[in-house]
């Protein structure tokens, strides 16, 4: 019984270091834009929390130092399953950008000028306005509650 | 520890320290010599430890996030002269425009800068570190708590507000990536392609992965 629980656990810490892994390289813009794939993926696909407690969550992670991917990230995991799922999406969003941003500093005079790059980049940024955008009505919706009178 | 005093290269107060924790083990090494070397991994060693608390500095009285952060990066880059002003602009300018969270990803930078990648990881590190141990505490407190009024009470005084902040990280992220109020006032291109990408995530189920990598195939024919 105990060792189904275990390796529960650890499937479990893996999906959510793997989902935050997934996230991250696409994060650009800070944390909002990340907003609408979180509910894509925990609320809809997992169902590990509904929207308001994820609104919950992203206030609440918004409201404390630091950056709000990261925060709300690590929010995210530690509610899902206590600290090592903490540490599981802590370090899931951590390493991809990590890594690109090694490769980006060490390359940085070559890709500054890149047509091919710019390009991309410039077809992405209206995109996580939309983001967003998208994230505003999300939020909005669990938390814009009262009625006009 | 009475023999140090009379070390004929521990005259002055100084070096005696570094003679005390070596000499105690052989009087006879050559103090001088020994305390440079010392005094090297020293330094690195106190780089280190440096990197890391300025960070974990930065990262723990950073709120807001984001593009807030770099005034704070920037007066501890100038304190610390680790930086000229050029190569905090082009850390900048490569934070922005790669994913992630631009306090983070500047902290990186900087730390590669210093000394490779140690230095960038412990620079990311120790701006990470401060919101895990804030995280941890007070998402201890906020389950325990959550069906109390006054938690609720915050809760519904925060919503609202930071919903306003996203629609001002919208505008703001609009204006700054020249999109609307650049160079050509409105960028029809990106308008467009920002349109779209609005109508497709609301109205589809398409996951945003796509909708971001099928931009940025966009974006290779378009501009």
């Amino acid at each position: 019984m105990n060792k189904i629980n275990i390796s529960l656990n650890v499937s479990k810490i893996v999906e959510i270091f793997l989902i935050f892994f997934k996230i991250s390289p696409v994060t650009f813009g800070g944390g909002f834009a990340m907003i609408p794939i979180l509910e894509k993926e925990i609320v809809e696909k997992k169902k590990w929390m509904d929207h308001k407690k994820m609104a919950d969550i992203l206030a609440a992670s918004q409201s404390v130092p630091g950056a709000g991917g990261v925060n709300s990230a690590i929010f995210i995991g530690y509610h899902v399953n206590g600290i090592a799922g903490a540490l599981a999406a802590m370090i899931g969003i951590v390493i991809p950008t990590f890594v690109i941003i090694l490769v980006l500093a060490s390359l940085f005079n070559s890709i500054q000028d890149n047509h091919y790059i710019q390009a991309t980049l410039k077809g992405i940024r209206p995109v996580i306005v939309s983001l967003i955008a998208v994230a505003v009505i999300k939020m909005g919706k669990v938390s814009l509650v009262d009625k006009m009178a | 520890m009475r023999d140090f005093y009379h070390h004929p290269q521990c005259v002055f107060k100084t070096e005696y320290r570094v003679c005390d924790i070596i000499g105690s083990r052989d009087r006879d090494i050559d103090c001088k010599g020994q305390g440079e070397i010392f005094g090297k991994e020293r330094r690195r060693m106190m780089q280190y430890i440096d990197i890391l608390v300025t960070f974990f500095k930065i990262g723990l009285i950073s709120f807001g996030g984001g593009y807030s952060m770099l005034p704070i990066i920037g007066k501890e880059v100038q304190v610390h002269q680790w930086l000229s002003d050029r190569q905090f602009t082009d850390v900048i300018a490569v934070s922005a425009m790669s994913p992630g969270p631009i306090a983070s990803n500047s902290a990186t930078m900087i730390g590669y800068s210093l000394d490779n990648v140690a230095g960038a990881l412990l620079a990311c590190i120790g701006v990470t570190l401060p919101s895990l141990i804030i995280i941890l505490i007070l998402g201890k407190l906020l389950f325990k708590y959550q069906d109390y009024g006054l938690v609720k009470a915050v809760f519904y005084g925060l919503k609202p507000t930071i919903t306003a902040l996203i629609i001002y990280a919208v505008i703001k992220f609009t204006v700054a990536n020249g999109i609307i109020g650049g160079q050509n006032i409105v960028d029809v291109k990106s308008v467009i392609v920002g349109v779209l990408a609005f109508g497709l995530m609301l109205k589809t189920k398409a996951h945003p992965l796509y909708i971001i990598l099928g931009s940025g195939i966009a974006g290779l024919f378009l501009f």
